[in-house]
């Protein structure tokens, strides 16, 4: 079994077993679910990026100079987005504009980050580079 | 030779060698040396860059 092959596998039998582990817990723990739906969400995760990346790229390699340049460029475009977004969340909260809690700044922050690395790194591949 | 073939003797994606063929992804020279083995072929006849500038008339060649 070749080694892409292979590491998908092992995506889908741990999202699989932690789906269940997910089910079973919240099934067994009465008022208390937060570790299930943690177990069940990162199960699902695990299960279709698996199912995906096989159906995807089969024997492909998984990563190769192209998909690394372009994640990594992704990924620093992404911090700098990241980083001119808390800015302004910091001085729209230091004037007064926009009042909100740690937790909801915090997240926010958290979609900004992880939803502009996504777009920048799907903008690219479907760019060809990163120039 | 198919793009996947020459992908999986390169070590690169399918989608690699078409962005290459497209002209819209420029390898490293490694990816590129590995490509010209593979197609016995020699970097120069395989890629071109291309800056719009025109080739000079008196190129300087090295020697010892």
């Amino acid at each position: 079994m070749t080694e892409t092959k292979q590491r998908n596998l092992f995506r889908i039998i741990a999202g699989t077993l932690m789906l269940i582990s997910g089910l079973v817990s919240i099934v067994l723990t009465s008022g208390e679910a937060i570790i299930g739906s943690i177990f069940l969400t990162a199960g699902l995760a695990f299960l279709i990026t698996g199912i995906i990346r096989h159906r995807r790229y089969g024997d492909d390699p998984e990563s190769d100079e192209r998909s690394k340049k372009i994640g990594a460029y992704g990924l620093s475009y992404a911090w700098l987005t990241g980083l001119f977004f808390m800015f302004g969340l910091f001085w729209l909260d230091y004037l007064g504009i926009l009042m909100m809690g740690t937790q909801l700044a915090l997240a926010l922050s958290i979609v900004v980050l992880a939803l502009s690395a996504l777009i920048y790194q799907l903008y690219l591949f479907r760019k060809g580079d990163v120039e | 030779m198919t793009q996947d073939d020459l992908a999986k003797r390169a070590g690169v994606r399918r989608e690699t060698i078409v962005f290459l063929e497209q002209g819209k992804y420029n390898p490293s020279l490694r990816l590129a040396h590995d490509i010209a083995i593979v197609l016995r072929a020699k970097i120069d006849d395989l890629f071109l860059f291309d800056d719009g500038q025109p080739e000079p008339e008196d190129r300087v060649v090295l020697v010892d």
